[in-house]
């Protein structure tokens, strides 16, 4: 199911000199949006197909007190440039909220995210709706520069938020699934969590999962999840460019995931 | 209603002179939740093969005010079609016209006997795009192998007058008119020149005229496609002689404009 909406923006500003926080009137989604869910949202004028594509983007926050959702990203193209010249009051066509979020198990007490790009905006919300469970949350998140990196004060004071600048994978997770970085002990934060979700380029998981296996004695569905990256045009699974290998055969990107168990990835 | 296969026993009329393109609307399944389908006037499918294609990695390139198609399409092949969609098509009143792809006239024959006498399955469109050289003598196979009404969709070249004529006269119910354009462009990431299929509202000026020019010379209906993206650009295909349009690109953007440029168009008379 892919709804057209249109909502309302609220706010606009910078949190960075590179990163936008897209704030949009939107009461009917603040309780039902998943993290790692996101809207594809048109970045042209009325009338205009160019760009033609629409743009995804991750809700990284939900206000239900204010019916307000928020949106985090970089304006570092066309499209994404467009979007970030709207204003409050502008009126943007959006679709979704699209595709299969994070679940965030019962179980859980402890939890910890790990992400870079793009998806860091889901981990946001996740962290948030975590915290306001009452689950100890940290967030390590990567960069290429601290301009790309959300600010600490877009988090809940108590989640514990750690950042890394110049960041590259390896840094986290060698290949073969050592734990690389000579900074952050990530086997001892593998250990410490009840369940563990990241947004990582996709190259990252198979060495995740290894590091994994490695540090977790027994490793059940639901401890760890991932937010691939990849396409995400259609949101319904239709257009058939997203489809990726699992272990269970191929799957749509845009409307299986873009979130799933680490343990479903090949 | 609107006859796009006057001359087949079948016939395959539609109420709303528009219909959803091949690779656009995946198999109109994925929309029913969302979206009006007995506001469209038919639903053409991904293209489907024989045997599924899995293994293919596509690429959507954007373009100024289009995309380009890199890499070949996957679909689940016609059994998992048949199936699984089929029986949902056969509950609606929309007309689904299924697009076919093979490696050979043998196979687009094979498909196509299967689908003769399918609860659900209105029609047949061939994808040709990589096989233009023999359109008409797949069109022949099909034609031989099944009563369905069958579309022809051919790509646009300059050739495509004679082609058009040769495909009409070895079966063709109808002429999708057209596929996308062969065309390159940077690939992104590399600035390597990557080579596709175009498609987008940045053709529309490039089929305008070549529909103009057939849509006269043809005693078979002709099916506009290519780059219309509101009601405005559909009416322009129809008074340039189309009997009908096909959405594509611009559904990508908005699923919805399907039936907002149906409806749009609810009450035309062709002058
Ligand atoms: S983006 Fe269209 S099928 Fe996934």
């Amino acid at each position: 199911m892919v709804q057209q909406r249109q909502l309302i923006v609220a706010e606009q500003r910078d949190v960075t000199p590179d990163l936008r926080w897209l704030t949009l009137e939107a009461p009917e989604l603040t309780r039902s949006v998943r993290a790692g869910q996101y809207l594809l949202v048109r970045c042209a004028e009325a009338g205009s197909y160019d760009p033609l594509l629409r743009r995804p983007l991750f809700v990284a926050a939900t206000e239900p007190a204010l019916g307000q959702i928020a949106l985090l990203y970089a304006p570092n193209e066309r499209g994404l440039a467009w979007l970030a010249r709207t204003r409050a009051g502008d009126t943007l066509d959006v679709l979704g909220p699209c595709g299969r979020g994070f679940t965030l198990e019962p179980r859980t007490r402890t939890l910890l995210l790990i992400g870079a790009g793009p998806g860091l905006a889901a981990l946001l919300l996740l962290a948030r709706l975590a915290a306001a469970q009452q689950v100890a949350v940290t967030l390590l998140a990567g960069a290429a520069n601290a301009e790309l990196l959300p600010p600490a004060y877009l988090l809940p004071g108590e989640v514990e938020y750690q950042t890394f600048v110049p960041w590259q994978l390896s840094d986290f997770i060698a290949p073969g699934g050592t734990a690389a970085t000579s900074s952050y002990n990530l086997p001892a934060a593998i250990a410490w969590a009840d369940q563990v979700a990241v947004a990582l380029p996709n190259a990252a998981a198979p060495a995740l999962a290894q590091l994994i296996r490695t540090t977790k004695f027994r490793w059940e569905r639901g401890f760890a999840s991932a937010l691939l990256e990849g396409p995400l045009i259609c949101g319904v699974g239709a257009c058939g460019v997203c489809g990726i290998e699992l272990r269970k055969g191929i799957r749509m990107l845009c409307s299986d995931g873009p979130v799933f168990d680490l343990r479903d990835l090949p | 209603m609107i006859e796009l296969a006057p001359h087949n026993p079948y016939g395959l009329s539609i109420h709303i002179p528009v219909l959803t393109a091949a690779g656009c609307f995946g198999y109109g399944v994925e929309y029913a939740n969302s979206i009006d389908i007995t506001r469209i006037g038919a639903i053409v499918t991904r293209s489907t093969s024989f045997y599924a294609q899995r293994q293919s990695q596509p690429r959507l390139i954007e373009t100024p005010a289009g995309v380009l198609l890199t890499g070949t399409w996957p679909n689940p092949g016609l059994a998992y079609v048949l199936r699984h969609y089929a029986p949902i098509w056969a509950s609606w009143s929309t007309p689904v016209i299924v697009s076919i792809v093979g490696a050979g006239a043998d196979e687009y024959a094979a498909i196509a006997a299967e689908l003769e006498g399918v609860e659900g399955v209105a029609g047949i469109e061939l994808n040709v795009a990589l096989h233009a050289a023999h359109a008409a003598q797949i069109t022949s196979a099909v034609r031989a192998a099944t009563q369905l009404p069958i579309l022809v969709k051919l790509p646009p070249s300059p050739e495509a007058e004679q082609l058009a004529q040769k495909v009409a006269r070895a079966g063709a119910d109808a002429l999708t008119l057209f596929a996308p354009f062969p065309a390159a462009t940077p690939d992104p990431n590399t600035g390597a020149l990557v080579e596709g299929w175009l498609l987008g509202p940045a053709t529309r000026p490039l089929v305008q005229p070549m529909l103009r020019t057939l849509a006269g010379q043809l005693s078979i209906p002709i099916i506009a496609c290519g780059g219309i993206a509101q009601s405005s650009d559909a009416q322009q295909a129809l008074v340039a002689g189309a009997s009908a349009v096909q959405l594509g690109s611009v559904l990508l953007n908005t699923p919805q404009a399907a039936f907002q440029i149906a409806s749009a168009l609810a009450h035309y008379q062709p002058t």
